[in-house]
């Protein structure tokens, strides 16, 4: 291997080290709202100390005669051993759809870090297309946190890229 | 003067003018997502990855290019590149940028200079 090779080798590794790196940290990562009012099934499990037996305190030496028997209650392995009551089921109240956002929630995400928008009715998380928008961040940031469908409609109308491109960006549709 | 110093100046001031551009879209990638084709919009990949890994291919290059190592090589793949981006941007733009490709085809296929690494090694070779 000569000299020459070895430097191109060298510049090859570095460039690929390079390109892993900035793929790792800039990655996109998924962040799907998480429905927060779901209520939680939790089971009830009986934590209660198992009431405890008159007969099981007495201690021997409280016994005058030391060879007598002890008296055994008829069913101590019953007693002792903790009740476990069956789960109470949790019905849950009418819970609002998840998926289902009212214009004042998506007015809530009106910023550059936290981006929303309703389009045609449904409702679209657009803070990661922001900076991918061919047309550049402004448009986009103009959609936060209102109806966007007049804006997107002027400049796409019926366009079948921009709209494939947004149905990736869809968490859910307006009330 | 050196009568082949005028490579070296075309050389050195092509490989800086990426190595400039390469390290503005490393360091600040969204002043640059503007001008990425639109075409670059259904690629898989975020804006800011894009510009960044292009950007790094830049300064790798242009790196190699200034230390004159596959000099030729390097010149090419960096006037494909160029020549792909005026071809995209048009207009005044990409006249200039398509411009600024035929030089880096006129290092490609000239001989490497005197100060590059490669005329270094094949001297010492033969």
């Amino acid at each position: 291997m000569t000299f020459k090779t070895m430097i191109a080798l060298g510049g090859v590794v570095v460039f690929l080290i390079g390109s892993g790196s900035i793929v790792y940290y800039n990655r996109p990562v998924m962040d799907l709202p998480l429905p927060s009012d779901t209520p939680v099934a939790t089971e009830e499990i009986a934590t209660e100390s198992p009431t405890p037996s008159p007969v099981a305190n007495e201690l021997p030496s409280q016994n005058p005669e030391p060879n007598a028997q002890v008296p055994v209650p008829a069913q101590p392995a019953e007693q002792i051993a903790p009740v476990q009551t069956a789960p109470t089921p949790v019905t849950p109240p009418a819970a609002p759809d998840p998926n289902s956002f009212s214009l004042a929630d998506v007015a809530k995400h009106n910023s550059v870090s936290d981006c929303w928008s309703a389009i045609r009715g449904n409702v679209y998380n657009l803070t990661s297309w922001i900076e991918r928008h061919p047309g550049g961040p402004q448009p986009i940031i103009g959609l936060c946190g209102k109806d966007g469908t007049a804006l997107y409609e002027g400049a796409h109308g019926n366009a079948k890229r921009p709209a494939s491109m947004l149905i990736l960006l869809k968490i859910g549709s307006l009330k | 003067m050196h009568p082949l110093a005028s490579r070296l100046v075309l050389r050195y001031s092509w490989a800086l003018m990426f190595l400039w551009f390469g390290v503005e879209q490393l360091l600040a990638p969204t002043k640059w997502i503007t001008y990425l084709p639109e075409l670059t919009g259904y690629f898989p990949i975020p804006g800011i990855m894009f510009v960044r890994l292009n950007g790094w291919m830049e300064i790798v290059l242009a790196f190699a290019l200034m230390l004159g190592i596959y000099t030729r090589f390097s010149a090419l793949l960096l006037a494909i590149h160029l020549a792909g981006i005026a071809v995209t941007s048009g207009g005044a733009i990409g006249v200039r940028d398509a411009t600024l490709a035929t030089v880096g085809l006129a290092i490609a296929f000239d001989k490497p200079d005197p100060w590059t690494l490669d005329a270094k090694l094949d001297s010492k070779n033969t």
